[in-house]
């Protein structure tokens, strides 16, 4: 399936063009890949420590959850203006300063993703309705501004941790 | 939360300085009760990109879900931080503490007391560590009323149907102190509370391996001092401290008033019983409580409890009131009933029993509990 669309965007592309051939492969340019993890510290038979990632499994409250996007070019053209939005799982809390992407400018929400801002841009207005700032568990959407060009067969990583709420 | 965490919160997000931190800090504290077991988690990215001058498009990201787990965590603690100040040869002295649902779901809780082992006791922290004598009688209730005292006869509970999560409930020990005991001798207690099915009281148990698709049940309790970690226990140790208070209870026959207006021992005679109660040496007897049980062959005259308070210091509430009596007072009658204040009932708090309550007393005191019961 995968082989037979690529084949026809090809085609088209070499027919009609760049226009025509971008919409065709709205789906298939990039993939898009989440996954979550834990992390868990495990002592190796030289007695030295070492922390290694495995799928989430026993998953209780407290436990830290480390959430990973992976996005791969499939064409054969460089994809620009890559921006990528995750909410802050339900029932999570983001942990300060966890979200990670190279070559990206990291943005953060407190109102549900309408708005966003550096981490230390953000106010929550309190209960006499003056802001103060914003609290990390209190991100509701964090979103990667890539700001580099994706070549061709190339991938890019961007992810943040969460714990269970 | 690791300290690490905390400079993070305050490079990144502040600039006024330290107070904002802690303000920052004190919040994040906590997510003791959780999310409920069963809970589903999903998330999902998406991304926009465009080719060349293209327009936009969207690409989303496989869901990537899993289910909240039953978190089992608990935490038993000793209420007052030092020891239950107790008379020699009190009985019913109690000690207090208070167990905690740290897990995301309801629990039922199985409690158990019992003498700590070891001089010092093994485990224990000061104040609870010298233990040179042993309390005896050993019962565990829970504050079924959740009133925060223990209320004999009330408080019979001996497990904890069901607490929520977050939610804490008071436990007693409630123990008696030996004659032999000494003054400034100690005795230490553990409370061990167990995480178990509500209500059922079932027993609780990991699900081995690996995870499986519905709610495991996962231990994350630390170790107590008598229990491992990551064994759905917890285990506090309370103590007893024996103060320079003699508790001297003696137990006499009054008069004997036979159906012929004398004294012969005979069936339908009326006997009064006298106890004296003394308090002798220095210090203060806790929640002081005399129960005496009705002699065999007998039956209780109702409303025949009678108090003389002749002498003391008294606290807490108790059948001779709140402060000092410095002159003998006059008999006092009382009623059998447990629910008409007056510290004293019949067949109430002890079945078959005469109680009285003399709540806090402090030494030297006196006072003299009279009863009737008449011979088979």
């Amino acid at each position: 399936m995968q082989i037979s669309r690529l084949l026809l965007i090809t085609t088209l592309l070499s027919m009609l063009g760049g226009f025509s051939a971008t919409v065709q492969a709205a789906g298939d340019a990039i993939k898009v890949t989440s996954i979550a993890q834990v992390e868990t510290e495990v002592i190796g038979k030289d007695g030295k420590k070492s922390l290694v990632r495995t799928p989430v499994e026993k998953a209780i409250p407290g436990t830290e959850v480390i959430y990973t996007t992976t996005f791969q070019n499939l064409i054969k053209k460089p994809v620009g203006d890559i921006v990528i939005n995750n909410p802050v799982p339900n029932a999570s809390e983001y942990k300060a300063g966890s979200a990670f992407g190279k070559d990206c400018d990291i943005l953060f929400s407190v109102d549900g993703g309408k708005t966003f801002g550096h981490a230390e841009e953000l106010t929550i207005k309190d209960e006499g309705g003056k802001p103060r700032p914003a609290l990390a568990k209190e991100y509701t959407n964090i979103r990667w501004i890539y700001k580099k060009q994706l070549a061709p067969g190339k991938s890019g990583e961007v992810g943040f941790r969460a714990a269970i709420k | 939360m690791h300290p690490a965490e905390i400079k993070k919160i305050c490079s990144r997000a502040i600039n006024p300085g330290i107070s904002v931190c802690l303000l920052l800090i004190l919040p994040q504290i906590g997510w003791a009760a959780g999310t409920p077991s069963g809970t589903s988690i999903s998330n999902s990215a998406t991304l926009t990109y465009s080719v060349g001058a293209g327009p936009t498009n969207t690409a989303t990201s496989n869901a990537v879900s899993f289910i909240v787990d039953k978190k089992v965590n608990l935490l038993v603690t000793e209420v007052s931080g030092s020891p239950t100040s107790v008379g020699i040869g009190q009985t019913g002295a109690v000690t207090t503490f208070s167990v905690i649902n740290l897990g995301n779901d309801p629990q039922g809780f199985a409690l158990a007391a019992a003498l700590a082992a070891g001089n010092p006791a093994s485990g224990g922290t000061p104040p609870f560590t010298t233990n040179d004598f042993s309390a005896t009688g050993l019962q565990v209730f829970a504050d079924s009323n959740g009133n925060g005292v223990y209320d004999a006869g009330v408080d019979t509970a001996t497990s904890i149907p069901t607490l929520a999560a977050d939610a804490s409930q008071k436990v007693f020990i409630v123990a008696d102190i030996p004659g032999t005991a000494a003054a400034g001798q100690q005795s230490v207690v553990s409370l061990t509370a167990t995480a178990v099915v509500p209500i059922t009281l079932a027993p609780l148990s990991q699900t081995p391996g690996v995870d499986t698709p519905g709610v495991d049940v996962v231990f994350a309790d630390g170790a107590g001092v008598t229990d491992a970690a990551l064994d759905a226990k917890y285990s506090a140790y309370g103590a007893y401290l024996v103060n320079g208070v003699n508790v001297t209870l003696t137990k006499t026959v009054a008069s004997i008033v036979d159906p012929n207006g004398t004294a012969v021992v005979m069936p339908k005679a009326v006997i009064t019983y006298q106890i004296d109660v003394d308090l002798s040496g220095s210090g203060t007897a806790d929640n002081l409580v005399i129960t005496d049980p009705l002699p065999a062959n007998t039956t209780y005259l109702a409303n025949s409890i009678s108090i003389t308070c002749i002498s003391g210091t008294y606290a807490g509430g108790g059948a001779c009131g709140v402060g000092t009596i410095s002159a003998p007072q006059p008999p006092v009658s009382k009623g059998d009933l447990d629910t008409d204040g007056d510290y004293a009932d019949f067949n109430f708090t002890s079945a078959n029993a005469v109680t009285v309550t003399l709540g806090n007393a402090t030494s030297p005191a006196k006072s003299i509990i009279t009863f009737k019961a008449t011979i088979n």
